[in-house]
């Protein structure tokens, strides 16, 4: 199912959380909304599930090409994965899942056996068919969260809506979980909208990345290109570590240009660094396994962080206060935008 | 698991301590009122105990806390989810309200609710009134009284001197019981669960049946239970607006009241006994009740 929204705002006691928003997601894909606490993106999410109305005068959401700004959230057929789940305690996984089922209208429910056979098949999805009948309070993170997205799943929902569903998890946990979904995504091809604030997340994941802030889509592309080709100093800040460069435009406007750590190259010898190389004295090394980080300090007192694979590393052979040269591989210059 | 991580040192001392203070405030009092009904012969106790004044008024203790504690149940979660979840002019006031049967000594309840509801009180002559105004009315219009004095008394209230009127009274002093153990639990109830129901498909009549009820449950029995426990043990405020007569309307605890009067010091523990035990076996089944609905609190 596609989704459009037009010209969507919310605000909340004269503070604008979403401004003007306009996204349109197609039909299967899995698009992650990506943005700092505050930024609006969980807020959108529940507009488009229909949890909060949006503002007078915003345009409409499109499920389909049909308006459902007016749909009741129960009529949306939407299935929504909250962010601490939303499991309801005093039922055991099995029944949590059938809820939905259950609750529909005498004649529209499924026979019991229908109802049992679904559920047994969604547990077996999420692999929990041996956990079937342990409540929520008995369960580690990650499995409530995969009986939170099963239970949104019964209904067979036309779009799946997650509030930050890595969130609450370990790292290790995490990374299994996003890859499971990716997985499961590639099975069901639902239409899939995700919320998260971690950035590596929503690269590894999604089809396409909204990066948010301030109630604004900054971006909207792919990964790799929201990545490689960021639309504006935030989006480029917030997806990764970066080096600012104050300087002058070729137009001779003040800008800044910025500059991811592997971004810049690093040599011993002035003319193996590159064009327009500039000294620097190593002031702190970092040892992360497979990428060393290394601090430099120019003679203008500017620290610069470089980081460089392991080999490199090994054949540079750098000490503190070693004396090497860097350049600029890949920097991104913008003119800083004024208008706040 | 609490054993691991003690707020409060000393096991010892804090155990011993409540263990003493259990004893000495309820296991002791109640075993010297066993064993002062163990004086007595087992044929004497029997007598007394199938005494038809005496098992009337168990039979109407019981019956009367029972539909108090059930009318409270109902309404008081009701006022609770009022007070919880709707905002309107002088809620603060209302909440503060359910408090009065606490603080208002119970005879003076009694006093007022008797005042009330006798055949010449405001509300227990209710039919009476009417006919009288109406019958004023007609005089002075000189057409004569068009209505016989006891024309419109299907409209008095029947409570005062009955089982109604005992029963009116135990709903009040048990009123705060409900209300008081299921607001905290309303208050703190996430309303991100009823989205997630909603979100699923489910109607209100669902949500509030599948989602929040079995959530409210435990608090709720406990607070029925309560009430219910306290109306058994009530006194002062049924000796008021009951008619006391022996075997027809006279709760347990006035019995025993009616035979320490009379000196009869074994007899009223023996009645004491009995209504304890049953009270006992009553809570004991509301627990039962209750630690079902938290078997989910379990830990695997």
């Amino acid at each position: 199912m596609t989704i459009e929204i037009r010209n969507i705002s919310k605000s909340y006691g004269g503070e604008r959380i979403l401004r003007d928003i306009d996204l349109k997601i197609n039909s299967g894909e899995l698009v992650a909304l990506l943005g700092p606490s505050g930024s609006g993106k969980t807020t959108l999410l529940r507009v488009i599930a229909g949890i909060e109305q949006a503002d007078e005068g915003s345009g409409p959401v499109l499920f389909d090409d049909v308006d459902v700004s007016n749909v009741d959230l129960g009529k949306r057929r939407i299935g929504f994965v909250f962010q601490h789940y939303a499991l309801f305690k005093h039922m055991n996984v099995f029944e949590n899942i059938a809820f939905g089922l259950r609750a529909k209208p005498r004649r529209e429910r499924p026979s019991e056996a229908q109802i049992r056979e679904k559920t047994q098949s969604l547990l077996d999805l999420i692999q929990l068919g041996n956990l079937s009948q342990r409540y929520p309070s008995q369960l580690s993170g990650g499995q409530r969260q995969r009986v939170a997205l099963a239970r949104a799943l019964a209904v067979e929902p036309r779009v799946l809506l997650l509030d930050e569903p890595f969130g609450a998890l370990d790292a290790t946990v995490r990374r299994e979980l996003r890859r499971w979904l990716r997985r499961l995504h590639d099975t069901i091809h639902v239409t899939t909208i995700f919320v998260t604030h971690d950035q590596e997340e929503a690269l590894e994941v999604s089809d396409r990345v909204a990066v948010m802030n301030a109630g604004r889509i900054e971006q909207y592309a792919p990964p790799q290109e929201v990545y490689e080709k960021p639309a504006s100093p935030f989006v480029f800040k917030f997806l990764g570590n970066y080096n600012l460069f104050h300087g002058r435009t070729r137009g001779d406007e003040p800008g800044e240009a910025l500059v991811r750590p592997h971004d810049i190259a690093i040599a011993r010898d002035p003319n193996a660094a590159g064009a327009s190389a500039r000294p620097g004295v190593v002031t702190h090394i970092g040892f992360g396994g497979a990428v060393v980080k290394i601090e430099l300090e120019t003679e203008d007192k500017t620290h610069v962080d470089v980081e460089v694979s392991a080999p490199t590393f090994r054949d540079l052979n750098l000490k503190r206060g070693d004396k090497v040269w860097f350049a600029l591989r890949n920097a991104q210059e913008y003119v800083p935008d004024f208008v706040i | 698991m609490s054993r691991h991580h003690r707020v409060i040192p000393g096991l010892p001392l804090t155990l011993g301590y409540t263990l003493f203070y259990l004893s000495a405030l309820v296991l002791l009092p109640l075993a010297a009122l066993a064993l002062k009904a163990g004086q007595m012969s087992g044929p004497e106790l029997y007598r007394v105990l199938t005494d038809p004044v005496v098992t009337a008024s168990l039979r109407l203790t019981f019956a009367a806390s029972t539909i108090a504690a059930l009318v409270n149940a109902v309404f008081g979660l009701i006022v609770a989810w009022t007070l919880v979840r709707y905002d309107f002019p002088f809620r603060r006031l209302f909440d503060a309200i359910i408090d009065f049967p606490f603080a208002l000594p119970t005879a003076v309840a009694g006093l007022t609710f008797a005042n009330l509801f006798l055949k010449d009180g405001w509300l227990g002559g209710v039919g009476g009134h009417i006919t009288a105004g109406i019958n004023a009315l007609a005089h002075t219009l000189g057409l004569g009284a068009p209505l016989p004095a006891d024309a419109l008394d299907f409209l008095t209230f029947p409570y005062t001197g009955q089982t109604g009127g005992i029963v009116v009274v135990l709903i009040f002093v048990g009123l705060p019981f409900v209300v008081r153990t299921v607001q905290p639990v309303l208050l703190e109830w996430d309303p991100e669960f009823e989205t997630a129901a909603r979100s699923l498909g489910a109607d209100s009549a669902t949500i509030f049946r599948r989602v929040i009820f079995p959530e409210i449950l435990p608090a709720w029995v406990s607070g029925v239970a309560l009430a219910f426990a306290r109306a058994v043990g009530e006194y002062g405020s049924v000796i008021f607006i009951a008619a006391n007569i022996p075997g027809r309307s006279q709760i347990a605890p006035l019995q025993i009241v009616t035979r320490l009067d009379d000196f009869q010091y074994a007899q009223a523990a023996a009645i004491g006994v009995a209504l304890l035990t049953i009270s006992l076996l009553v809570l004991l089944v509301i627990n039962g009740l209750e630690s079902f609905s938290r078997r989910h609190e379990r830990q695997a």
